[in-house]
C-alpha cells in the first residue's frame, strides 16, 4: 500500500477508532461475573464466622458477630469498620488502615455506636486529622451496610440507630461544628466492591467509581477538589451541625412529611430509596437517650 | 442466547467501510461523518443489539438508522452544498496522470500527508477519500457526487498534483 492511501485509511474513518470511541464494554466473564463475588462474598462470610482469617483486620476486637445487623465504616482519614447488633451496640471493631491502628478500640466494645462515632471523630480531631483551622475543608464519611438487605425489621433497626448517629453528630459538643460529617447507605456489594478496589467504602459510594488511576485517595486529600463538597451532598446527607448555642439542645424526630422538609434539604441521593422520612416512624427512637448522653460516657454500657 | 461482545464486533467489521460510506458522502467534513457512523453504532448496540432484537439485513438497518441521523443532522444545520461545478478553466492545466506518480509521496511522514489532504477543498478530498479511503473507481465516486465521471477524474489528477506542491513546500 502506498503512503498516500495509508495514510488516508489511517485519518479517515478508522473503524479501530470510532470503535474506541464507542466504548462498549467487554462483557464479563463466566469468572467475573459469578466466580469472583461467589469468592469475595464467601470471605465475607469467613470473615464473620471465623473471626477475620480472610481478609484479615489489622487490628481487631469483636464480641459475637453473628448478631451484628450491618456494618458502620467510618472515615476520617483513620479508617474504621464497626458491627452492630440491632440495638446498635458495637459488636467488632476493627482498624482499616495504619492511621486507624494508632487509635485504642477495646475500650469502645459493646458501646452504642452513635457515642463511638461522635468519640472517635473527637479523638481524631485531637490527633490533628481533622484541623478546622487549616484552609481545607474537614470530611468525615460515615456508611452504613445492611448485612440482610431483604430483612424488614433490620432495615428499621438501621434507620434507627442512622438517625441515633446523626443526631448524635449534630447534637455533639465534641465534634467541631465545622466538620462536614456525611452519612452515606450502602449495599453489602457496593462494600465488597470498595474493598476490591482497594478505596474508603464512603467515596466509592459517592464517586460511583473509583478514580481513576487506582489511586486511594483519602477523605482530606480528596476535599480539595471543589467538586467534592457537591458530589457528596448528592450521594449522602451532609449532617449540617447545630449553631454553638444550639448543641446539648435536645433533637426532636421529625413528626409529619411536612416538618421533615426542611432536614431534608441536602438530601439528593437519588439510591437513598429509604428516604429520611422513615425517621419519621421511627419505631426505636429514644431521643431522651439520644440527647442527654452527650459526653460520650463509657459508661453506657448494654442495659 | 444472549450477544456477545465479538458478535457485535464482527458485525461492525463487516458493515463498517459500507456504512462510513454512506454516510461520508452525505455530508461536507469528515468529522460530521464520523459522529453520525459512531452514533449509528452506538444506537444499534444500544437498542438493538443488547435487546438480541432480530435483524434480518444488518448493513440495510444500519443504513436506515444513518438515514434518520442524516435527516436529523440536516434539520439542525443549514444545509451547505458542496462546490461540484468545476470551470472548464480551472482544468486549463491539469497534467497528465503519468506525471504525478503516487511513489512521490512514499518519502513523507503519515502525518504530514494528511495534513496536506486537508488542505484540499472539499471536492478534492472527497475524491481522495473515496479512492483512497474506500477503493473506489472513479465511476462510482461521480455516481455518488452527482458529476460527471470526466470531471471526477481530472480533479483527482489535479488533487495529486496539489498535495504534492503542499508536501514539497
Amino acid at each position: 500500500m502506498n503512503q498516500l492511501k495509508s495514510s488516508v485509511k489511517k485519518h479517515a474513518l478508522n473503524s479501530q477508532d470510532v470503535y474506541q470511541t464507542l466504548n462498549i464494554k467487554q462483557e464479563k466473564s463466566f469468572f467475573k461475573r459469578f466466580l469472583i463475588p461467589a469468592t469475595v462474598f464467601a470471605s465475607l462470610i469467613l470473615t464473620v464466622f471465623f473471626g477475620s482469617l480472610v481478609n484479615a483486620p489489622t487490628q481487631d476486637n469483636e464480641l459475637d458477630v453473628a448478631n451484628a445487623i450491618a456494618y458502620f465504616q467510618l472515615e476520617i482519614n483513620p479508617q474504621f469498620e464497626i458491627a452492630v447488633d440491632e440495638d446498635g451496640y458495637v459488636l467488632q471493631i476493627k482498624a482499616l488502615n495504619e492511621d486507624a491502628e494508632t487509635f485504642e478500640l477495646e475500650i469502645y466494645m459493646d458501646k452504642k455506636v452513635e457515642e463511638v462515632v461522635e468519640q472517635l471523630i473527637a479523638l481524631a480531631t485531637e490527633k490533628g486529622y481533622i484541623n478546622a483551622d487549616d484552609d481545607v475543608d474537614d470530611f468525615v464519611t460515615i456508611s452504613s451496610i445492611l448485612i440482610d438487605e431483604e430483612n424488614e425489621e433490620d432495615i428499621e433497626n438501621i434507620e434507627s440507630i442512622g438517625y441515633k448517629i446523626r443526631s448524635r453528630i449534630e447534637a455533639s459538643s465534641e465534634v467541631d461544628p465545622r466538620t462536614n460529617v456525611v452519612y452515606v447507605k450502602a449495599t453489602i456489594a457496593e462494600k465488597m466492591e470498595a474493598e476490591g478496589k482497594e478505596v474508603p467504602l464512603g467515596m466509592y459510594v459517592i464517586h460511583g467509581m473509583v478514580d481513576v488511576d487506582g489511586e486511594m485517595v483519602p477523605v482530606n486529600e480528596y476535599v480539595q477538589n471543589e467538586n467534592a463538597l457537591k458530589k457528596m451532598n448528592k450521594a449522602g446527607v451532609i449532617i449540617t451541625k447545630r449553631t454553638q448555642d444550639q448543641v446539648n439542645q435536645p433533637i426532636d424526630p421529625p413528626i409529619n412529611d411536612n416538618d421533615d422538609e426542611d432536614d431534608n434539604d441536602n438530601t439528593n441521593d437519588p439510591k437513598d430509596n429509604s428516604n429520611e422520612d422513615n425517621n419519621t416512624n421511627d419505631p426505636q427512637d429514644n431521643s431522651n437517650e439520644n440527647n442527654n448522653n452527650n459526653e460520650g460516657s463509657s459508661n453506657s454500657r448494654r442495659p | 442466547m444472549k450477544n456477545s461482545e465479538d458478535d457485535f464486533k464482527n458485525i461492525y467489521y463487516a458493515t463498517f467501510d459500507e456504512l462510513s460510506k454512506y454516510v461520508y458522502f452525505r455530508v461536507n467534513n469528515l468529522e460530521d461523518a464520523q459522529d453520525i457512523v459512531h452514533d449509528v453504532y452506538l444506537d444499534y448496540y444500544q437498542h438493538v443489539f443488547k435487546k438480541n432484537k432480530n435483524v434480518d439485513h444488518v448493513i440495510a438497518y444500519l443504513k436506515q438508522m444513518a438515514h434518520n441521523q442524516l435527516i436529523s443532522f440536516y434539520k439542525d444545520k443549514q444545509f451547505k452544498t458542496i462546490q461540484t461545478d468545476i470551470l472548464d478553466e480551472q482544468l486549463d492545466n491539469i497534467v497528465a496522470p503519468d506525471d504525478v506518480e503516487l511513489e512521490v509521496f512514499e518519502k513523507f511522514e503519515s502525518e504530514r500527508i494528511w495534513q496536506a489532504v486537508n488542505q484540499l477543498n472539499a471536492i478534492e478530498r472527497k475524491i481522495i477519500i473515496g479512492k483512497f479511503r474506500f477503493d473506489m473507481t472513479f465511476k462510482e465516486i461521480s455516481e455518488q457526487l452527482s458529476i460527471n465521471e470526466n470531471t471526477i477524474k481530472t480533479t483527482y489528477y489535479r488533487s495529486l498534483q496539489q498535495l504534492k506542491k503542499f508536501l514539497d513546500k
